[in-house]
């Protein structure tokens, strides 16, 4: 334990997209939610889902599957929304089901590789391999990035 | 760049405010010395008190450039006051420009950062018309006569000069060199003129020494040169040898020479003030004397209100209509539960009790959205303020004699409206002054009154404020339009016959129409006027315009109270509630299919004998054909915009309510014929429909 908190170390949020386990840095996750009522905005692109109510706000909702190609987006029990922040602006992504935070140093990161994800290479930030599982990290301004925000807006 | 003004933050923010109070008087009251035939001494009196008001406070900061400006407006206004000079709107003109400058300067301390203008060209329009009448137009007009004549001054020139330079001169005169005053007119070429200006100055250093030259000798090298020079010369020779040399120079049209003497800076009547102005950096700490009456004055007044009133930042009031936003949608939410809750156990105490509660946070907050609203509502006088200034500038311009009258200064309106409805407003204004009212001689042929009318109006109308403007000028004429529009391809003949009148005059809001260069041959109206109407609907109003061929124009802008929360018609399409704000909705109607009829294979329906267009919301929205299962009855509700009348057909009604308007974010971006989101009272986010741009999609 005394070496790993030496290293750099970064608490990450598990979760699940179809059949991979997924990480994101904690510091950019501002909540998970459960489900909600999803309001779908006539126009937009297939990979926003819709927009949702958080306390007062209207954020947008990504689906992820979508983005990535991934197969299976049906709605079950786990699904959850995780709402981040990107360039000052909250978005939610739906995710099959959060796990649990778990530390993770640099120096079990490795370069991401296809061989080790169905999504695209540029996303990534990297694969940790804990003991029992390898979890794919996510770079999050790549996932949600501004070209996507300017391609949306041009959408109207 | 700073400015180095003398006076902390508090203190400019006390000047900024007072500096914009003494503006919008000046402005008032030019205007309406202007107009008035007679001479108004209490008037004259209140442009002189705040001119020198902003002398001395100017000064007080340390801002020489704006007390420089002041001081010689003062002159000017103190020789009308004293009536040496006659009100005349050349004058007017000049004192307007100061007015422009002042503010330019004014925005050197908000920005903290001095801007390019140069106060030489309104210094010198101030300094010719100090002497009545004849006497400038006689230092400019007189031809060059033959080996010119220098005249020993009588009229009054000076030149500011610096601390620095005031003791130089000092010294010199204790040297007994003589200061002589020159005061030169070219007449040359204008782009001669600084090449000019440079040998004359060089030919007076031969006699001595040029302390001080106007333009100065950068910006004489800049070329920043006007017909006249003014320099203050230091020599041993006497009057004569100078006489001689001005003389021995070309291209001079006049002359005028004179000592000069601590008292040509002085000569106005508040000399109290000038030793503290004109010390300059080293003694602007205090006002003293005179100087410090009127912002005394001013800061106690400031000191009063700010008793009763705190400032608040429009960022703290922004979000507190937000949370009240919160508000009102939980309240609507509350009442939800409640109604599911006495369902289930009506008698219940609890829920009684809640019901009870409810009420009074339903009621507790319509009072605090009130509030909130008011507080944030400013009356439109701060924008109608302007407006008089721009009408007669604009109607000068055009040669025509308007008169421009505003009344319900007083209405108040959300300031986030008043921002934007400003544009339009001056937009509209002239376009009736431009092209609406007609020349004097025209006006006077078609039986009119050689003065046109221009009035501009805001009331309170229920729920709206509405602003109308008001013109007896010539008109639009209906058929004008309609040519104009087929010419341009946005009708077909077919469809301009079948206009109504004011069906063909709201086509000048199409931007097909109003940007083609002569459409000033059409109506007069139009220019922009597309942008006009986008900016009112943007912030969910409406215009409509009422125009009679011969007798004039109105333009009657309806516009909400406010930008955040606005009234809409709740309705469900494809189980999804979509919210369409109620300013456009006239009537909700229930139809058979069979009343469906088409014509050029779109959907219409004959409401009271009038054919009205249909547009399918449940088509717009999901792509859903109308075939795949069709009702028998429909709903339809029918909006309004800017004469423009379709019917939305949804699949039911759901209610009125009160939605709080969100925008979608910048994720979403904008999308076609959504204008925003809200929250319902059961925590769902429904869709607000932009109805303009749902017209326009029709339409097109």
């Amino acid at each position: 334990m005394a070496e790993e908190l030496i290293a750099n170390e970064n608490q990450y949020v598990v979760f699940r997209l179809g059949r991979e386990i997924y990480g994101l840095e904690i510091s950019s996750i501002l909540e998970i939610i459960t489900m909600q009522t999803i309001t779908v905005v006539p126009g937009t692109e297939d990979i926003i889902e819709g927009i949702i109510n958080l306390r007062g706000r209207v954020i947008p909702v990504f689906n992820l599957h979508k983005k990535f190609n991934l197969a299976g987006d049906e709605i079950t029990r786990s699904t959850r929304i995780v709402v981040v922040e990107v360039g000052g602006n909250s978005i939610g992504m739906l995710v099959d089901g959060v796990y649990e935070v778990v530390k993770i140093t640099d120096d079990i990161v490795e370069k991401p590789s296809h061989i080790l994800s169905d999504i695209d290479k540029e996303y990534l930030a990297g694969v940790a391999k804990l003991e029992d599982k390898l979890v794919i990290l996510l770079d999050l301004s790549k996932v949600l990035n501004r070209d996507d925000a300017v391609m949306l807006e041009n959408i109207g | 760049m700073g400015l180095n003004l003398d006076a902390s933050p508090e203190e400019l923010k006390i000047f900024l405010e007072e500096v914009e109070e003494h503006f919008q008087t000046l402005e008032e009251d030019l205007i309406r010395l202007e107009k008035e035939e007679e001479f108004n001494e209490d008037l004259m009196q209140e442009i002189f008190r705040a001119s020198h008001t902003l002398k001395g406070s100017s000064a007080t900061i340390g801002h020489h450039r704006m007390a420089k400006l002041t001081h010689a407006m003062e002159n000017v206004l103190d020789k009308l006051r004293k009536k040496q000079l006659s009100v005349t709107s050349n004058l007017v003109d000049v004192l307007f420009e100061c007015l422009d400058c002042l503010r330019v300067l004014r925005d050197e301390i908000i920005n903290d950062e001095e801007s390019d203008l140069d106060l030489q060209e309104i210094l010198e329009k101030l300094g010719t018309v100090k002497e009545p009448g004849e006497i400038p137009a006689a230092t400019t007009d007189q031809p060059a006569a033959p080996g010119i004549s220098c005249i020993w001054a009588e009229t009054d020139f000076s030149i500011e000069l610096t601390w620095e330079e005031k003791d130089t001169l000092h010294n010199a005169i204790e040297q007994r060199l003589h200061p002589y005053l020159v005061r030169l007119t070219f007449e040359v070429e204008p782009e001669m003129l600084a090449v000019r200006a440079f040998v004359t100055v060089r030919a007076f250093e031969e006699l001595g020494e040029v302390v001080k030259s106007n333009p100065t000798e950068e910006e004489i090298e800049k070329e920043h040169v006007t017909d006249t020079l003014v320099l203050l010369l230091l020599t041993k020779e006497d009057e004569a040898r100078v006489k001689k040399l001005v003389g021995e120079l070309s291209n001079i049209a006049t002359c005028q020479i004179k000592l000069y003497s601590h008292d040509t800076t002085k000569s106005h009547p508040e000399s109290g003030v000038q030793p503290q102005e004109e010390a300059g950096p080293e003694t602007k700490i205090k006002p003293v004397g005179n100087g410090a009456k009127p912002g005394e004055a001013a800061k106690n007044g400031a000191a009063k209100k700010a008793n009763r009133t705190v400032r608040v930042d429009v960022e703290l009031l922004d979000s507190l209509m937000n949370l009240v936003g919160e508000l009102v949608i939980d309240r609507t939410r509350l009442f939800q539960i409640l109604g599911n809750l006495e369902i289930n156990y009506e008698m219940d105490e609890v829920s009684q009790d809640l019901g009870r509660t409810s009420v009074h946070i339903a009621r507790v907050t319509t009072q605090l959205q009130e509030q909130i609203m008011k507080a944030r509502m400013l009356p439109v006088e701060n924008l109608f303020n302007k407006f008089p200034r721009m009408v007669r500038d604009l109607s000068q311009k055009a040669g025509k004699e308007i008169d421009f009258v505003m009344t319900g200064q007083e209405t108040e309106l959300d300031r986030s409206i008043i921002e934007e409805i400003g544009d339009p407003l001056i937009h509209l204004l002239r376009n009736a002054v431009d092209h609406g009212i007609e020349p004097p001689d025209a006006r006077e042929a078609g039986g009119k009154n050689r003065i046109g009318k221009l009035k501009l109006q805001a009331s309170h109308e229920e729920n709206h404020i509405v602003i109308t403007i008001n013109d007896d000028g010539r008109g639009i004429d209906a058929e004008t339009v309609k040519k104009s529009g087929v010419k341009k391809g946005l009708i077909t003949e077919e469809q301009a016959k079948r206009l109504t009148d004011k069906e063909a005059i709201n086509l000048i809001f199409l931007s097909g129409l109003s940007t083609v260069a002569n459409v000033t041959d059409v109506s007069g109206r139009g220019v922009g006027m597309d942008v006009v109407r986008n900016n009112i609907e943007k912030i969910n109003g409406a215009i409509e315009i009422n125009s009679v061929v011969g007798q004039g124009t109105e333009f009657k802008i309806k516009l909400p109270l406010t930008l955040a929360i606005i009234r809409a018609l709740l309705v469900s399409i494809e189980k999804s509630v979509y919210a369409i704000p109620l300013s456009t909705v006239t009537e909700t109607i229930r139809m058979q299919k069979d009343q469906i009829e088409f014509v050029n294979n779109r959907e219409v329906i004959v409401v009271r004998g009038k054919v009205l267009p249909l547009l399918r919301l449940k088509r717009v929205f999901t792509g859903i054909n109308f075939t795949d299962e069709e009702r028998e009855k429909l709903f339809v509700v029918v909006v309004n915009l800017a004469g423009q009348q379709i019917g939305f057909v949804v699949d039911s009604l759901v209610g009125e309510q009160e939605i709080v308007i969100k925008s979608l974010g910048k994720y979403i971006g904008d999308v076609q014929g959504i204008s925003g989101a809200t929250i319902l009272g059961d925590g769902n986010v429904a869709l607000i429909v932009d109805v303009s741009n749902l017209i326009k999609k029709i339409a097109s």
